[in-house]
């Protein structure tokens, strides 16, 4: 909020040093936005606590600079209270909705419309709202001096009868900036026979202050601020009004602005103000009062204040001491603090005045708690750290798909059944559909790195897939990973990089070839991740190995792994098998044969290799090259 | 035959090729022991005047010890500095090498790394949870009621059921593991979250946020305020001023704000911090009552606190990349990271 310091000055005294000023104000929890300066006058721009309906005003704020400075705090002048009605005889008001919580109105005759006084529109002009004529100034003048909202109408425009109600379907009004508003079943309006305006955010233009009104009615109200936020939205209404009705506001504080109201009216003679008012308020609001155990202080601010400092920062906040015995304390909260609830927002009301910059800074002295991080976050480190190692690049891609690659959205492992979980408001056709595996993006940020005229890519992602299945929703951790080669891109090249990375006994998912031939491997990180042991250590052997190649004629359709499953299991000396040449149906193994307890002869080989070409040339049907 | 003798003319050569100074050097010790008429050629001579078994035992030491000389010689030859000659190959050494490809790390990856690095040091573990939330754990048990005003300022994405959301901040793990953990515990969380916004240079409807929860008996401001200073001087650098103000959030009282001094006007004021001097960094605050209520803990018994903070600011600031869409949408090109 906008806070010119000509205003603000005619309630606190101001320390001579601005920055003072908006450094305690800041600290206190009214950060400072920007200061302006518009030539000898200075306005400074404060960010309001959401909670703090009072600050939404001059003299708000001014009781703030007073509790931080320890100054007075002067008060305007108001009308002295008029007499109570049931109802105004020229005006019928109906309430006829539990949503008004107040609502106090009066009858002003024969107004004089003019322009406001130079003081009045210097004032709402450094605050931000251009003058109008003086009536309609002084609803705005008391609404940001006091926080109170507030507006006048044309009585003889209003005619004999006014209520409060939810509005009906087809209704609607134009305001007085000229835009049409069509009223929903929510909204509580001001209406006779027509809707005269939304209560709490903005009024109709057939029934504002015209150049030649006569005779006004005016009201201050208080209505449930949840529906008035909702209006608000449902219609765009950023106004002055509603940006305080939303909040919760002091219900004793509309009677202050409506006499704060009349007296300006009366001070400059602008009409004659009938001696009776109508104040609908079922339900008065009361000071309430809170426990304060000054314990809780040091317990909860780590910081000893002194009770007596306690108290002078309590009274110099307007929070009076009902009951005192030695740390038990029972406060009562002045109605305009309608933030202030429970014990711990007393704690905080000291802290602040008292200074958050005076709480000593502590490094957690306490006992360390136990680690409760779980297993799979390292293990995905060390996942990222193997990758990296491995020359692919981290990928963290959106949660969504885009249009053009919802086609490749789908569950990958075979076992999930599901369907993609769709944002049913999204604010565009990209943040609509939930990503079902990490291929979609990956393929996408591939293809972008293609038309870079990158010469390869290696990317991964580590991240979750979302489903929906049977009204469920499901999140699962993934890794993808995806390759490309521009020349001489051969599977073996991926495969080789798998290998390295999860053993040669992993669970693939699928293996999927593109036409562009990018390689892409996904699998579910919590599978593997429980198979991955810890780092073993090896020693070179005491023992020399023996090193012997063999070449076989291998008959067709019979697979690789089979092959070396079946040599493997031969005999345990065989420590390593690899293929080392392959030409047609002839594949030459390289076969490693070492004990780790003794020197082998060249007999113990040769039994083990005799057993090796047996099984081959039975179990498979392979003959030994000779 | 002395065995001895090969072992010393074994322990001479090699002393002798590792104090040579030069390739001719070396190659008159090669031609002196191992050439044709050389030492250990003279020895070979002598085994078949053996009998049988000191043959067998003769002829593997002086293999051993031949093979040791080569491999010793040939090391040297290879390493030894000495004047290039006309016949050496010359090699222009900047000339660059044979490109070995390495992978990154995400730079939102590296951040959280490094946040966690320092939290660890002060005990705190690190946690996740789920994405999809519901509103009793993303807003209600956080002091969120339905018509809370602040639950404007977070519009969620929704999800065919009106109840679920995509969650909104990192506090849905505060109020997941508040709900679940017995205390005390410290923990960390880093993690996507989603709003409805309208996509730009600074706003993304997926974005990444920070978090911190700590509950334990005994736990006060001044730790909250310990904890973060550390954080943010770890972080960014010792020489960094910090304002610790306080500030309103509805999941926190008494709360708090952490701002830090603008780097680029070293706290003067300039466009970057509006004329502020400072940069918001993080919110934060003891538990809210009511918060701990919900959760199952009595808050006159136990106190907790609580941090968050948009992590995607500050990968932002350390990459300097200057569009949040950029973060996440394929334009990082990993060749300069």
């Amino acid at each position: 909020m906008r806070v010119p310091l000509v205003w603000l000055k005619d309630y606190v005294e101001l320390p001579k040093d601005l920055s003072l000023l908006t450094d305690k104000l800041t600290m206190a929890g009214h950060l400072l936005d920007k200061v302006e300066h518009q030539k000898e006058n200075t306005i400074i721009d404060l960010e309001l606590r959401g909670n703090r309906a009072d600050c939404y005003s001059i003299y708000g704020i001014a009781r703030e600079v007073s509790a931080l400075f320890d100054t007075p705090v002067k008060t305007f002048s108001i009308h002295p209270p008029l007499r109570k009605v049931e109802s105004l005889p020229e005006c019928k008001i109906e309430i006829k909705t539990p949503l008004v919580k107040r609502f106090m109105a009066t009858i002003i005759h024969n107004v004089k419309i003019k322009p406001s006084p130079e003081w009045m529109k210097v004032k709402l002009e450094q605050y931000g709202i251009p003058p109008i004529n003086n009536i309609v100034d002084t609803t705005n003048f008391v609404m940001i001096e006091t926080g109170e909202p507030m507006h006048a109408f044309d009585l003889d425009l209003v005619g004999k009868k006014m209520d409060l109600r939810l509005a009906k379907k087809g209704e609607s009004f134009t305001t007085f900036e000229g835009t049409l508003i069509k009223l929903t079943e929510e909204d509580l309006i001001f209406v006779n026979k027509k809707p005269m305006g939304l209560t709490g955010a903005i009024g109709a233009k057939d029934f504002s202050i015209q150049n030649n009104t006569k005779n006004v009615l005016f009201e201050a109200a208080n209505y449930d601020r949840v529906n008035i936020r909702r209006t608000i939205r449902r219609h765009n209404l950023n106004t002055d009004a509603g940006l305080r009705h939303e909040k919760e506001l002091d219900l004793n504080n509309v009677s202050i602005a409506f006499y704060r109201f009349l007296q300006i009216i009366k001070e400059n003679d602008w009409g004659e103000i009938e001696p009776e008012i109508f104040d609908y308020y079922p339900n008065p609001v009361k000071e309430r009062t809170i426990a304060f155990d000054l314990a809780r202080i040091k317990v909860i601010g780590g910081v000893e204040i002194e009770k007596k400092s306690v108290l002078e920062i309590l009274n110099r906040l307007n929070f009076r001491i009902k009951k005192n015995s030695g740390d038990e304390l029972s406060i009562i909260c002045p109605t305009y603090r309608t933030d202030v609830v429970q014990e711990e927002d007393l704690v905080e009301e000291v802290l602040r005045i008292y200074g958050y910059e005076n709480i000593p800074p502590k490094i957690l002295s306490l006992e360390i708690p136990s680690v409760i991080t779980p297993n799979f976050v390292n293990q995905e480190l060390n996942l990222k750290n193997k990758l990296i190692g491995l020359g692919f690049d981290e990928i963290i891609s959106s949660a969504f798909v885009k249009p053009f690659y919802q086609k490749w959205n789908c569950l990958i492992e075979e076992s999930e059944v599901g369907r993609p979980v769709l944002i049913t408001n999204p604010p565009s056709p990209e943040i609509e559909t939930m990503r079902m595996s990490l291929y979609p993006n990956l393929l996408e940020f591939t293809h972008r790195s293609i038309s870079e005229r990158v010469e390869e890519t290696r990317f991964f992602e580590i991240g979750k897939i979302y489903f929906r299945r049977a009204g469920r929703y499901f999140e699962k951790r993934k890794l993808g990973i995806a390759f490309w080669k521009k020349t001489n891109s051969e599977f073996k090249d991926f495969k080789g990089f798998l290998e390295t990375l999860l053993g040669t006994d992993f669970p693939v998912q699928s293996f999927k070839l593109t036409e562009d031939y990018i390689y892409y491997l996904e699998v579910d990180l919590d599978k593997i991740i429980n198979g991955i042991v810890q780092p073993k250590v090896y020693l070179w052997p005491k023992y020399p190995p023996i090193i012997e190649d063999l070449s076989f004629t291998i008959p067709q359709n019979i697979k690789f792994q089979k092959i070396i499953q079946l040599i493997e299991s031969t005999n345990k000396i065989i420590q390593s098998i690899k293929l080392i040449d392959s030409y047609e149906n002839s594949k030459t193994f390289r076969i490693t044969y070492q004990n780790p307890k003794k020197t082998l002869t060249d007999k113990d080989v040769k039994k083990v290799r005799e057993e090796i070409i047996n099984h081959l040339k039975i179990k498979l049907g392979i003959k030994l090259k000779e | 035959m002395d065995i001895n003798l090969i072992q010393n003319l074994k322990n001479q050569a090699i002393s002798s090729i590792l104090q040579a100074k030069s390739k001719d050097e070396l190659e008159n010790l090669r031609i002196a022991y191992l050439g044709r008429s050389g030492r250990v050629s003279e020895l070979t001579k002598q085994i078949p005047n053996l009998n049988p078994e000191q043959k067998s035992e003769f002829g593997k030491v002086l293999n051993d010890a031949k093979k040791a000389i080569e491999d010793v010689l040939q090391n040297r030859v290879s390493n030894i500095q000495y004047p290039i000659s006309g016949q050496e190959k010359i090699v222009d050494l900047t000339e660059p090498g044979t490109p070995i490809k390495i992978g990154h790390l995400h730079p939102t990856s590296i951040v959280i790394n490094e946040m966690f690095e320092i939290f660890k040091h002060l005990g705190f573990s690190f946690m996740e949870d789920r994405e999809i939330e519901n509103d009793e754990f993303n807003f209600e048990k956080l002091n969120l009621p339905k018509d809370h005003p602040a639950r404007s300022l977070q519009d969620a994405l929704y999800i065919e059921d009106p109840e679920i959301v995509l969650r909104t901040h990192t506090s849905s793990i505060e109020s997941r593991i508040l709900s679940t953990c017995k205390p005390p515990f410290r923990i960390v969380a880093a993690g996507k979250c989603y709003r409805y916004e309208n996509v730009n240079a600074s706003n993304n409807a997926m974005f990444y946020q920070f978090q911190g929860v700590a509950l334990q008996k005994g736990l006060t401001m001044a730790d909250l305020k310990g904890t973060l200073l550390y954080f943010v001087k770890e972080f960014f650098g010792q020489e960094r001023k910090v304002r610790f103000r306080c500030k309103y959030y509805p999941e926190v009282e008494p709360g708090g704000g952490l701002d830090l001094d603008c780097p680029f006007c070293k706290g003067k004021g300039c466009s970057v911090c509006k004329g502020r001097g400072w940069l918001e960094m993080l919110g934060c605050g003891m538990i809210h009552p009511n918060i701990l209520k919900n959760c199952g803990h009595n808050p006159k018994e136990i106190t907790g606190f609580a941090f968050g903070m948009g992590l995607d600011r500050l990968v932002m600031d350390r990459f300097e990349i200057n569009d949040i869409r950029s973060l996440y949408n394929g334009d990082i090109s990993y060749q300069i990271i």
